[in-house]
């Protein structure tokens, strides 16, 4: 079998690719270099390039992390099969009307986007996991590290991933200057979403009254091909954005009032500057070579998923499980179907029991060690690359 | 043994006399004066209080809810001081008082008794409320003169409050107040109206919001208290607008559909779907409209985190058919669709309502096993046995879960 693999800059190129070989599949690569404003939708030129790219290799599928609608276009035309697997979010290009084309097998992280989509009306499109793989991580070592470089791993508690408090980054800040009531009503919906997992409601409370007033301030336009709710696009892009910025700020607050004194807590971020007493900020890892040297060196590896990741398992989790890394994550729902809470990670419902877990099972370590390699085995064994191409391979091909 | 009651007209108290004396209590009534006398700290109420102990010797004082001046006198006599609780919100539980190592106090909100718990109070017990049902079985819907059954019959009933009164107009209460913390306040009351089983009103308040509720409205710290302002702002400004919406948008919404008859001292005149009965007595008259309705409402106060509010036990000691939303604690007791039914949002609640009102015989047999379950288990004789028994530590445990 012959893959053409569209190849970006995405996390997990060089793992699943791996997998494809070991299954014997003839991989080719085609560069999908994508700047942040390139259209990657109804590009006719792009379309073409990978048209053409098609009749030259004529392979039995196309790969591509996320869903990108120039791809599917193009499968659609030479009726090709085009798998994708999704873990970005908010993701808009699976709100394109090319989502429909029966070509397409959609594989999407997150079961609660996963049903609304569905619900919407697209029949290709199944709930995918993502995976990690631990047996080439397994193999990597701290003692592979020079002294300085372990310094920089090892600590108690840690986070990878953005604060979102970069003005460039931050949308929040494009809703400076609207009205007083309007400003309060957002305000209130993060701060009432902040308090509550398991359950989101910012986009229903987004009603038709509140959208007409945002959009005389901001003005969004819908794409062309798509069919995402105005909607939508607040309550995951705006304001879910801006409830993650202000949890994970405040967790890290607390982490350094509660824990700092006592413990070494590190932050990895490429962030601005959070200027927090206790916490050592360390700036960017690179995915590959740093990362998960620094999930082996934490006792505790914290996983505050993105709000707009309804149900879904974050990348970032199965990264650490399947560096043998502990586990403590915030709620959520998709966890409780691949994995056994208190045996292979650990859950907290809100920051106080954060800290207090944190704690626990930083003086537990016996405790702490078990759960982290009980989670390593269920990664290795079921979460891995493997695994899951023989998934997207039995829907396709089925 | 001898018990000082301080009498108020509160609900139930017939009944908790009753069972006490059925315990063997010699009662000593007071009454209490608590609409025109200051309950928190007055000390001519507290010493008129102590007075009557040092007079008559009682073994323990007793009342419903808590009032911090009974708790000065019976620490002052060092006798045990019985409080049980109905209301929530119940200010006068964060008074300093409620520290007395003579007090013992009973409430109904087990969240609320486990936050207490946490601030340190260790006199405090969870006990749920509890219903009349050799009363309730006295009240005959059938034999009832037809006008009397007209009025009590409905397919669907709702007795409470819309907190439109003029005394807990709180549904305008923050008018006038700046756009910044009306659009917080809504977008929250909004938020919280759909969930259910999480209670965030108290705390996604900031800083900020508290601040400007603070300047606002005349509600400010007490000198007894150790309420926080974003507790009392939450728990009695936000609920009960909450409330007034919540109850509003379920009564017109279902009024449009189906014959529905809300019993009530409020003002219904915004609302023209609604048809309002006026008030009724709740102990003469009550258990009427819960044995003629075909499904009787509890829409509870969320003030209320997981407790069974005394509606529910008085619906369901009557016999009626119980449609409540999701309440934490009513899983401990009983078992969802076989003794009572819980709706957890709006649709689901329109849904449960027109299936029941198609399906006599499941909604009776409901009904029947709710009442089965409230007579064996949720009476006042029981709940008053569990009480002694804590506070005295008999043997006989009263049947103590």
């Amino acid at each position: 079998m012959k893959a053409l693999f569209l190849d970006w800059d995405s996390i997990g190129n060089e793992f699943l690719q791996a997998a494809m070989k070991r299954a014997g599949i003839e991989v080719y690569i085609m560069d999908f270099v994508k700047q942040s404003n390139d259209d990657t939708r109804l590009n006719a030129g792009l379309a073409e390039q990978i048209i053409r790219e098609i009749a030259e290799v004529d392979p039995d599928f196309l790969f591509s992390f996320n869903y990108f609608p120039v791809i599917a276009i193009a499968c659609k035309a030479c009726n090709k099969k085009y798998i994708s697997w999704t873990y970005d979010s908010p993701f808009v290009q699976l709100y394109s009307n090319t989502i429909f084309y029966d070509t397409n097998y959609v594989f999407q992280f997150d079961r609660h986007e996963c049903e609304n989509l569905k619900d919407c009306g697209v029949k290709q499109i199944y709930y995918l996991p993502m995976a990690a793989d631990a047996v080439a991580l397994g193999k990597r070592s701290l003692g592979d590290l020079s002294r300085a470089q372990r310094e920089i791993c090892h600590c108690d508690v840690s986070f990878v991933g953005s604060m979102y408090n970069e003005k460039n980054k931050r949308l929040y800040y494009r809703l400076e200057g609207i009205d007083e009531y309007l400003q309060g009503y957002i305000d209130g919906i993060i701060s009432a979403q902040q308090q509550v997992y398991g359950c989101h409601f910012i986009e229903s409370m987004l009603t038709d009254p509140i959208i007409e007033k945002l959009q005389k301030y901001i003005d969004l336009n819908q794409y062309i091909d798509g069919f995402e709710t105005l909607q939508w696009v607040y309550a995951n892009y705006f304001i879910a954005q801006e409830v993650t910025h202000r949890e994970r700020t405040e967790v890290m607050s607390a982490l350094s009032k509660e824990l700092g004194n006592e413990y070494c807590i590190k932050l990895f971020s490429r962030c601005d500057p959070l200027n927090l007493p206790n916490i050592h900020e360390m700036g960017p890892l690179d995915y590959y070579n740093h990362m998960p040297y620094a999930f082996k060196g934490t006792k505790i590896n914290l996983n505050i998923t993105v709000r707009s990741i309804q149900t879904g398992i974050p990348l970032r989790a199965f990264d650490i499980m399947g560096c043998e890394g502990f586990l403590l994550t915030n709620f959520q729902e998709d966890f409780l179907g691949e994995f056994v809470p208190g045996e292979d990670f650990v859950y907290y419902e809100n920051i106080s029991d954060l800290i207090k877990k944190s704690q626990y099972y930083l003086k537990h370590e016996n405790e702490r060690k078990q759960i982290a390699k009980s989670g390593f085995e269920k990664v290795r064994e079921f979460h891995n690359f493997d695994v899951r191409l023989k998934t997207m391979l039995e829907i396709a091909f089925s | 043994m001898k018990v000082l009651v301080l009498e108020w007209k509160s609900m139930g108290r017939d009944y908790i006399k009753k069972s006490l004396q059925k315990c063997g209590c010699e009662l000593d009534i007071m009454d209490f004066p608590k609409e025109n006398e200051d309950v928190s700290l007055g000390k001519d109420l507290t010493t008129r209080i102590v007075m009557r102990i040092v007079e008559k010797k009682p073994d323990f004082v007793f009342s419903t809810n808590y009032y911090p001046v009974a708790a000065v006198a019976c620490q002052t006599c060092k006798i045990p001081y019985v409080a049980w609780c109905y209301d929530n919100p119940l200010i006068n539980l964060y008074s300093h008082t409620i520290f007395y190592d003579t007090n013992y106090v009973f409430d109904f909100d087990r969240s609320e008794c486990e936050k207490l718990r946490e601030a340190g109070v260790k006199g405090i017990f969870h006990l749920p409320l509890a219903a009349a049902t050799d009363v309730f079985d006295s009240f005959d819907f059938e034999g009832l003169p037809q006008d009397q059954k007209t009025r009590f019959r409905s397919d669907i009933s709702f007795v409470g409050s819309l907190y439109t009164e003029k005394d807990k107009n709180f549904q305008h209460f923050l008018d006038g107040i700046d756009d910044y913390t009306k659009g917080f306040v809504d977008a929250l009351i909004h938020a919280q109206k759909n969930v259910y089983g999480c209670n965030f009103l108290e705390s996604a308040l900031t800083e900020r919001i508290v601040e400007n509720l603070r300047n606002f409205t005349n509600i400010s710290a007490r000198k007894d208290g150790f309420e926080t302002l974003a507790w009392a702002y939450a728990n009695y400004i936000l609920t009960r607008r909450l409330a007034a919406e919540e109850r509003s948008e379920i009564l017109s919404s279902l009024s449009q559909k189906y014959q529905v008859k809300f019993f009530t001292k409020s003002d219904t005149g915004e609302y023209p779907y609604i048809c309002n009965l006026g008030p009724v007595d709740y102990h003469q008259e009550g258990p009427y409209v819960f044995k003629g309705s075909k499904i009787n409402l509890n829409i509870t106060l969320r003030s209320i985190q997981t407790g069974i509010p005394l509606r529910v036990f008085d619906i369901m000691g009557a016999g009626g058919f119980l449609l409540t939303n999701y309440q934490e604690e009513m899983l401990d007791h009983f078992v969802p669709d076989e003794d009572f039914v819980y709706y957890d949002s709006m649709s689901d609640l329109e849904k449960k309502v027109n299936y029941y009102l198609e399906h006599d015989e499941e909604r009776t047999r409901i009904a029947k096993s709710g009442y089965e379950k409230v007579k064996a288990y949720h009476t006042y004789d029981r709940r008053i046995r569990q009480i002694l028994n804590i506070v005295f530590g008999k043997e006989d445990n009263g049947g103590i879960e």
